[in-house]
């Protein structure tokens, strides 16, 4: 029996691709509107990061901002990793659909 | 007055950036409550001052010990600038205004043998009463609670916000 190889999905760089073009004409992009919303969540992750370290390091003065920092890192994560459930999940659905 | 400082607002600096910061305005409550955490706790660092000085007759200035008095004013959230909100929703965070001393007169105590002691006999005291500091005590420390009860419950009601597409 051959093995056949499994070649790589090619439709998800197509369906941005596509998107991209829409962007151009009016607004930004999908995929650059999420690549925004990473960022700003690993921006979060980072200052939180740096607020421990400072922290540790002995600059902070208020206890509660490095707090602060961290739920708000937390919490836009915990948002984060649910848009991209989210987003998987229609993936997936999508992919199921008989044609 | 240095460790005084007005409190540095916290908020998301996105320098270089185009767009919009995305989580300026979800998170102004915890700004805001931030600001009021490090609001009381110069209040605390003040009452603290007091009470450790509440005996003291001879400061770098001369005299006793005066007492200090924190003043608060509001601030602009930053992360509502940016956004079309209306002038009267307008959220306000908290920062010292500057830490002042009573104009209130000395406690004159009668105590001739004391080095600081004028001719009469009477040392001017500091014009700290300790019982209203613990009071105030109290209340700043009440006001840091309340504080972090907004923070946990706008966590608790993102939680519940995230519950709504979880399954």
């Amino acid at each position: 029996m051959d093995i056949i190889p499994i070649n790589p999905i090619q439709g998800g760089n197509k369906v941005e691709q596509k998107l991209d073009k829409a962007g151009q004409k009016g607004g930004t992009g999908f995929k650059e509107t999420f690549s925004n919303y990473v960022n700003e969540v690993n921006d979060l992750q980072v200052k939180a990061g740096e607020s421990i370290e400072n922290f540790a390091v002995g600059k902070v003065e208020n206890v509660h901002e490095v707090m602060i920092a961290m739920s708000k890192a937390e919490v836009s994560f915990k948002f984060m990793m649910e848009t991209r459930n989210k987003l998987v999940d229609a993936y997936k659905e999508i992919m199921k659909m008989s044609v | 007055m240095d460790s005084f400082a007005a409190p540095v607002f916290l908020i998301l600096v996105t320098e270089g950036r185009e767009h919009m910061p995305i989580f300026d305005k979800p998170f102004s409550v915890l700004d805001i409550s931030a600001s009021g955490l490090a609001a009381e706790r110069v209040k605390m660092g003040v009452i603290a001052s007091n009470i450790a000085n509440a005996q003291v007759t001879k400061t770098q200035d001369g005299g006793p010990y005066k007492r200090k008095e924190v003043d608060f004013a509001t601030v602009l959230s930053k992360s509502m600038i940016g956004g079309k909100s209306n002038n009267k929703m307008m959220l306000n965070g908290v920062k010292i205004n500057g830490v002042t001393e009573s104009k209130l007169p000395p406690n004159m105590v009668h105590m001739p043998g004391h080095p600081q002691a004028n001719k009469d006999g009477f040392v001017s005291m500091p014009n700290v009463s300790v019982a209203k500091e613990m009071v105030d005590m109290i209340a700043a420390s009440r006001s840091y609670e309340a504080n972090t009860s907004v923070i946990s419950s706008f966590r608790k009601m993102s939680d519940r916000a995230l519950n709504i597409i979880r399954r």
